[in-house]
């Protein structure tokens, strides 16, 4: 049986979405099989992240409505032919219920190694719904006060569902100021919300244009993505340190103020 | 600028501990709880069940339980 990992966050805009879809590509370019869930019904994004808006026939409330089978709903990504998208539903979310959500991403766990679900911000129904379905949850937040105190709201909620393993993923980290002190790391946010650090992302102007890295290039996007996979897929491991290239005598030497 | 992250980490913890709350209802169902184990061990008067909960600085909780009892009870220890 897959795992099932629900990605969510409480804010939004931390980029919950944009970790999906780049975590979903990292995995499956790794050779495992990937089933990519977009449990947000009404502003789902998932589709227009992964470039594949225009080939949505069915989604997720198709299904629900027994208009189609999962099998016609998924989307296969044209490049990498082991990453597969289930779209989500535009309107009227109500049909989806918790039962047939869950059963939905059960079956997709019995072909797939990893269904990673795009949790809706908030922690209302939908919130509800995604996690119920998951195993283990991955809580998105960036180094700005009022998106860390929403996670830690979500933690505590988390707490009180089924879920086996709970893990941080630090988003947009400004290498550049947490090594002046100027802004909050990763590792002091996990250590104060007292989480395992999966993953510190680093602030990068490609994603916030295109929304996906390209997976081959060797940047420090990549790099985070990449140590973020083989976190997930062998339970722990090193986390990207985003103020890597932030220190030492040349860097010094190079931005020193006149 | 500096410090600013400094002061943003002092001013999370205020507010990660200002937002700790407990969940409506969980005093409740500790105390309903702790009496019906504590009641198995020991004769004791469910009154007098004193149950406080203090949050420290860090945000651990203390969880500090009074209860006073007459005697045991025959329990089969295996």
């Amino acid at each position: 049986m897959g795992r099932r990992i629900v990605i969510t966050s409480g804010k939004g805009g931390v980029g919950k979405t944009t970790i999906v879809a780049n975590l979903g590509l990292q995995l499956a370019a790794s050779g495992a099989r990937v089933a990519l869930v977009d449990a947000d019904i009404g502003l789902n994004n998932l589709d227009v992240a992964l470039g594949m808006e225009h080939k949505t026939v069915y989604d997720i409330g198709d299904i629900a409505d027994g208009k189609c089978r999962l099998k016609q709903a998924l989307i296969r990504d044209e490049h990498l032919h082991n990453l597969y998208l289930l779209p989500s539903a535009k309107v009227n979310g109500a049909r989806v219920t918790t039962q047939i959500f869950s059963s939905i991403v059960n079956e997709l766990a019995e072909g797939f190694e990893f269904v990673l679900i795009d949790c809706p911000a908030g922690i209302e129904s939908g919130f509800h719904r995604a996690v119920i379905a998951a195993h283990e949850a991955i809580t998105v937040t960036t180094p700005h006060i009022s998106a860390v105190r929403d996670a830690d709201k979500v933690l505590s909620l988390l707490s009180t569902y089924n879920i086996e393993s709970v893990a941080l993923a630090v988003n947009r980290v400004r290498g550049d100021l947490s090594v002046k002190g100027s802004m909050m790391g990763a590792e002091e946010i996990a250590h104060l919300l007292r989480v395992p650090l999966c993953a510190a992302l680093p602030e990068d102007d490609g994603i916030s244009v295109f929304g996906i890295a390209d997976y081959n290039k060797k940047d420090k996007t990549n790099r985070a993505y990449k140590l973020f996979a083989d976190y997930i897929v062998n339970g722990g491991g090193r986390v990207y340190n985003c103020e890597r290239n932030y220190k030492g005598f040349f860097y010094k030497l190079k931005n020193r103020e006149d | 600028m500096e410090n600013a992250g400094k002061h943003a980490v002092y001013r999370l913890k205020r507010v990660l501990l200002n937002d700790k709350t407990l969940p409506t209802g969980l005093p409740g169902l500790l105390r309903s709880d702790l009496t019906k184990v504590i009641a198995s061990y020991f004769d004791f008067d469910e009154r007098e069940l004193e149950i406080d909960i203090d949050l420290d600085a860090s945000g651990k909780y203390h969880i500090k339980i009074f209860a006073p009892a007459e005697r045991v009870k025959n329990v089969k220890i295996l």
